[in-house]
C-alpha cells in the first residue's frame, strides 16, 4: 500500500467474526499490494466487514507492515463470499484454513 | 485545477467539479476499463443467454492471460483446482459488478458540462470509488508497480511514452483519497 496516513493508536476490542467451534475454520487473508492506498484499505475493512475504524486501520496496518492480515474467520462458504467481496474491491484475498 | 470531492453537509451529497480535460480522460478510461473486462470473457461474447438468464453459465476455470484481467480478479486458493472452481463460480458476476461501476460514473458523466458541480447521492460516490480504484490498479499494471517504494515519476521521465500514464495513475490516486474522505467524513 502507499501514502501513509496519521498513525492512530489501535483498539484492540472486537474479535474477528467468530464462527460455530464445531465447524472447520477457515480465514480470508488480505495481502499487502504497492497499490491500494492505506485509507482505501480502512475504508473497505469498515464499510465491507462493518470494523471500527480503530480495528480496521489496525489491520490494514498489519497487511502493510507484515504482508499480509486474517480480516475474517468462519466457515468455508463465508469466506469465500468475503474473499469475492474483496476482489470486489479490488483487495488481492484469499481463502484459507486457519491452520494452513 | 481539480475542486476534491466534498461532502455537503445539509444535502448528504458528494459534490465535485472537473474540467474538460478531466472529464474527457475519465470518459476514457472508463470506456477503456469497459473494454478490457470484455477480453477473455467466456461469458462475453456469444454467451449461452438461457444459462445465463437461469444463473447456471459456467465461469472460466483459468487465470486469465492478460496481466490487467489476473490483477481484477486473483486466485483465490493456492490450490490450482481451488482456484479454479472459485473462479468458475465468481468471475463472471465480479466482472460484471465492476462493468456496472464503470457504466454507473459514465452515466454520472454523461450530461456534465466542464466547471460544473457534480453531486453524487452515497450509491453514486461508491461506484465511482470502485470504478476509480479499478483503473489504478490497471494503470498501476501497465507501470510495472511491483512494490511500497517504487514511484513511477522517479523512473518514467516527461519523454517516456508511459508519462501521461503515469500522471492519470497520481490524479485518481487523490480521486480515490478524496472520495474515501468524503464518504466517510
Amino acid at each position: 500500500m502507499s501514502v501513509a496516513p496519521v498513525e492512530v493508536v489501535p483498539e484492540a476490542t472486537e474479535e474477528t467474526r467468530a464462527a460455530p467451534v464445531q465447524d472447520p475454520v477457515w480465514v480470508t487473508v488480505v495481502w499487502n499490494d504497492p497499490v491500494n492506498l492505506m485509507s482505501y484499505v480502512t475504508y473497505v475493512f469498515m464499510t465491507y466487514f462493518g470494523y471500527s475504524k480503530g480495528k480496521a486501520e489496525r489491520l490494514m496496518h498489519e497487511v502493510h507492515n507484515l504482508g499480509k492480515a486474517m480480516v475474517s474467520t468462519g466457515g468455508r462458504e463465508q469466506m469465500e463470499k468475503d474473499v469475492a467481496a474483496m476482489h470486489g474491491y479490488g483487495l488481492w484475498a484469499t481463502v484459507q484454513r486457519q491452520d494452513g | 485545477m481539480l475542486q476534491p470531492f466534498k461532502r455537503h453537509r445539509r444535502s448528504g451529497e458528494i459534490v465535485g467539479a472537473f474540467t474538460d480535460g478531466q472529464a474527457d480522460v475519465l470518459r476514457f478510461l472508463l470506456t477503456g476499463q469497459l473494454a478490457l473486462l470484455d477480453e477473455e470473457d467466456p461469458l462475453g461474447d456469444e454467451p449461452d443467454s438461457l444459462a445465463v438468464a437461469l444463473g447456471i453459465a459456467d465461469g472460466p476455470v483459468k487465470k486469465p492471460d492478460n496481466p490487467a484481467l489476473a490483477r481484477l480478479f486473483p486466485d483465490a486458493y493456492g490450490d490450482a483446482d481451488e482456484a479454479g472452481e472459485f473462479r468458475r463460480l465468481t468471475e463472471a458476476d465480479l466482472r460484471e459488478g465492476k462493468r456496472d461501476l464503470a457504466r454507473q460514473v459514465l452515466d454520472t458523466l454523461r450530461d456534465y458540462h466542464p466547471g460544473d458541480k457534480l453531486a453524487l447521492d452515497g450509491d453514486q460516490a461508491r461506484a465511482w470509488l470502485g470504478a476509480v480504484n479499478d483503473i489504478r490498479l490497471v494503470l498501476a499494471v501497465w507501470l510495472e508497480i511491483e512494490d511500497d517504494d517504487d514511484n513511477p515519476f522517479d523512473r518514467i521521465r516527461e519523454q517516456d511514452d508511459r508519462y501521461e500514464i503515469v500522471v492519470m495513475y497520481h490524479w485518481l490516486g487523490a480521486l480515490v483519497e478524496w472520495l474515501v474522505e468524503a464518504l466517510m467524513g
